[in-house]
């Protein structure tokens, strides 16, 4: 794991001031083990062993150390509750929470992810932030009891649409082995009244049924809509039943992550950012050069393409800044069309060439600039506590206002 | 209500116009006759700004029930947003006679004849609509634009206040009431509103460029943009004329008074808010040496120019009635020249916005 070393370093001061802290030492070593470092695990498990020699967690991660099996991550918490099945790729396990009360059955979709944050391409800033300020805790239950830090809160991914929110999302529930549904407008949008309170409700509870389990909010900006702005009571009670079930899961449902994404951050209910809500924000920006050579490689990779579009690829990266990873798979979209409709008039085969690449850079137009011309008003006149400052500077820096 | 008539309405009101729209055609493809998903739509596609599609719905709309008053309100309102104010005011006459106890088609009433430039008819409709909902802010938000374009700004600010207690957060009032106490001379409660307006609606472009320009105004102030003016104009002449001493000594006036621009500028941009500086800093230079105040022909001649011509046409002619031993014929063009500038400069925006040409 990229922070591992990090993270010992980090359990490593804090035993320095702690050296009685024997959950700490045992937290240490697992990591160490898992971190290739059977010796040193082992030595852990000696000074803890020696204060107190019966202790469980000391002796099975020794005996681990010494027989160089390798254990689980944190104890594996969150763990999986079927382990078995995480080698299928995004096996979609559809759920269906029948009501008591009538009305339609909540069909909630429940994946189990297999992409892991080294999947996503680029965004390194947000992985290393999503590492530090959510994953790390996460898995190192150990380090957050030793730093006092609760599990209470989620997370709220913001940015130009295209840019791989979602994904982002996936692959942290992939990465801490949990289950994964997303919920968006239309699955609790019924403006029958009460309808949409039971609805989030519902989706909630299977959510807590099948913890460990992210839950995602796509457009959190519909669901959790500025109640200032709403006139409808239904839609307000939306809002107020998200509000509830926020609160609930974050002190009576452990193993409930809730992630949000909003294109629209400034439509948030204030309320929703409160501590113990959506208190931190994470800005995906669009992806940088290295990340769109990557994903043009992956959108090219499977079709026909001429001998001068190889070097060409990384010219188009240059030339393709603040173009979504959505943009770019146009890109090659409308690159691939122009091939095909010149194939189909020849009646041969023609590759896609650099030419085409180089129409469809013309033709393609990067649509996170309309966003940003948005997203920059809001970020001069709604920073309140500087929430905007990390776009501000992207926008200066990239010349987009 | 029916499901896709309550789903569109929530989606207006999470400002998804598009996709309310698209729930409605959907909902109308499997029952075309119903008015009231054609008025929605009609609704819908108004709030994105697409008023010839929102017409034609509204204008369905009331083929299927000529008696009901939204329909005739919504083609009101479209037409209004096309700029077809004397059909809006018909339609909303129409709607008004179908329901004359609704007081939104009142209001309505009240936009169109003031959009129509009939500001008693719009006074009546708007006092209608007031007293038959005394809680609306919109009748109160009419009768304040009424008083603005009779130049009772007085007036004005009271409507606009009074708008505000009932929804304090509307960016149009905000603005409006900003542009009342411009055109009255209080551009620092001016400069304030608009703030508030651009903070309502970060989005809303009118706020923000009002800001701007008021902001601009007051940061460079017309004295020393003025005596910068003047000296450059004196400089031009002396330049011409070949005589160098008066030019140096007149190119270091110059330099000390566009120095002097620039730190008063600076200090008094400083003092400005956070969000309001970006706002200025991100203005290309030939908004920054600007200052709409006098800008006539605005979209034409910058500011700076504007000053130079007119400093320059008025002290060549008193330079020319001095050397014909100050005749008063001579003079007196010269007075009628410069107030025939003062006055376009400072009027002809006016009348150019009575017109509707521009909006500032």
């Amino acid at each position: 794991m990229p922070n591992d070393d990090g993270v010992v370093a980090a359990l490593e001061g804090a035993l320095e001031r702690d050296p009685g802290n024997t959950a700490l030492a045992v937290h240490l070593a697992e990591l160490l083990l898992v971190a290739g470092r059977p010796a040193e695990a082992l030595a852990r498990c000696r000074e803890v062993l020696a204060r107190e020699p019966g202790h469980d967690g000391a002796l099975a991660v020794a005996q681990q150390a010494l027989g160089g099996e390798r254990a689980g991550p944190a104890a594996a918490e969150p763990e999986p509750a079927e382990p078995e099945q995480e080698a299928e790729p995004a096996t979609v396990v559809p759920l269906r929470v029948v009501d008591g009360g009538g009305g339609d059955d909540v069909d909630a979709e429940i994946e189990r992810p297999t992409v892991k944050l080294e999947d996503v391409g680029g965004l390194e800033d947000v992985k290393r932030k999503l590492n530090t300020a959510f994953l790390g805790p996460m898995r190192n239950p150990g380090l957050r009891k030793a730093y006092g830090k609760s599990l209470r809160g989620g997370l709220m991914l913001y940015g130009p649409p295209g840019c791989g929110k979602t994904f982002v999302a996936r692959a942290v529930a992939g990465e801490l082995g949990a289950r994964f549904t997303a919920v968006g407008i239309n699955d609790v949008l019924d403006m029958y009244i009460g309808e949409s309170e039971r609805k989030l409700h519902e989706l909630f509870q299977t959510a807590r049924r099948n913890a460990p389990c992210v839950l995602f909010l796509d457009e959190v900006d519909a669901l959790g809509q500025k109640r200032s702005h709403l006139r409808h009571s239904g839609i307000r009670g939306t809002v107020n039943q998200l509000l509830a079930e926020l609160d609930n899961a974050s002190s009576a449902n452990e193993g409930v992550f809730v992630l949000a994404a909003t294109n629209h951050p400034w439509d948030v209910d204030t309320a929703l950012r409160r501590p113990g809500r959506f208190d931190r924000m994470l800005l995906v920006l669009p992806p940088d050069e290295p990340a769109r050579e990557a994903i043009l490689r992956l959108n090219l990779r499977e079709r026909p393409l001429a001998g001068d579009v190889a070097p060409e690829i990384a010219k188009l990266a240059a030339r393709t800044r603040t173009y979504s990873g959505a943009d770019l798979a146009h890109l090659c979209e409308t690159a691939a069309e122009a091939a095909m409709e010149a194939s189909m008039e020849t009646g041969e085969l023609r590759p896609i060439t650099a030419k085409d690449l180089g129409r469809a850079l013309k033709e393609t137009k990067p649509s996170t600039r309309a966003w940003f011309e948005v997203a920059y008003n809001y970020a001069m006149f709604a920073n309140e506590g500087g929430q905007y400052d990390e776009l501000l500077v992207y926008i200066k820096e990239h010349r987009l206002s | 209500m029916s499901g896709a008539g309550a789903r569109a309405d929530a989606l207006v009101e999470l400002g998804r116009h598009e996709q309310a729209a698209d729930v409605l055609r959907e909902a109308i493809a499997a029952d075309p006759e119903r008015a009231d998903l054609h008025c929605r739509l009609a609704f819908a596609l108004e709030h994105a700004g697409r008023h010839a599609e929102a017409l034609a719905a509204a204008e369905r709309a009331a083929r299927q029930a000529p008696d009901w008053e939204w329909p005739h309100r919504l083609r009101a309102v479209a037409l209004a947003g096309l700029g077809k104010a004397k059909r809006a005011v018909g339609a909303a006459e129409e709607a008004v006679r179908l329901a004359p106890e609704e007081a939104a088609a009142h209001e309505v009433l009240a936009d169109s004849r003031l959009a129509a430039g009939d500001h008693r008819g719009a006074r009546a409709a708007a006092e209608r609509s007031r007293e038959l909902d005394p809680s609306a802010a919109g009748p109160h938000h009419t009768l304040g634009d009424v008083a603005l374009a009779q130049d009772r700004f007085g007036e004005a600010e009271e409507h606009y206040r009074r708008a505000l207690e009932l929804d304090p957060t509307n960016q149009g009032t905000l603005n409006n009431l900003g542009i009342a106490m411009l055109r009255w001379g209080r551009e620092e409660q001016a400069r304030a509103l608009f703030e508030r307006a651009a903070q309502a609606d970060p989005a809303d472009p009118v706020a923000r460029t009002n800001l701007a320009r008021t902001s601009r105004n007051h940061v460079n102030g017309v004295a020393v943009m003025t005596a910068c003016a003047f000296a450059a104009w004196l400089l031009l002449k002396a330049v011409v004329a070949g005589a160098l001493v008066p030019a140096a000594v007149l190119a270091g006036v110059l330099a000390a008074g566009v120095a002097v621009f620039v730190l008063r500028s600076r200090r008094r941009a400083s003092r400005l808010s956070p969000a309001t500086q970006m706002l200025l800093g991100d203005q290309p230079w030939w908004e920054r040496i600007e200052l709409t105040s006098w800008r006539p022909w605005w979209w034409f001649i910058p500011s700076p120019i504007w000053l130079l011509i007119a400093i320059g046409s008025f002290t060549g002619g008193m330079i020319e009635a001095f050397e014909a031993g100050w005749d008063a014929t001579s003079i007196g063009v010269q007075l009628v020249l410069l107030a025939a500038i003062v006055v376009f400069a400072r009027y002809s925006r006016l009348w150019l916005r009575r017109r509707g040409w521009i909006s500032f």
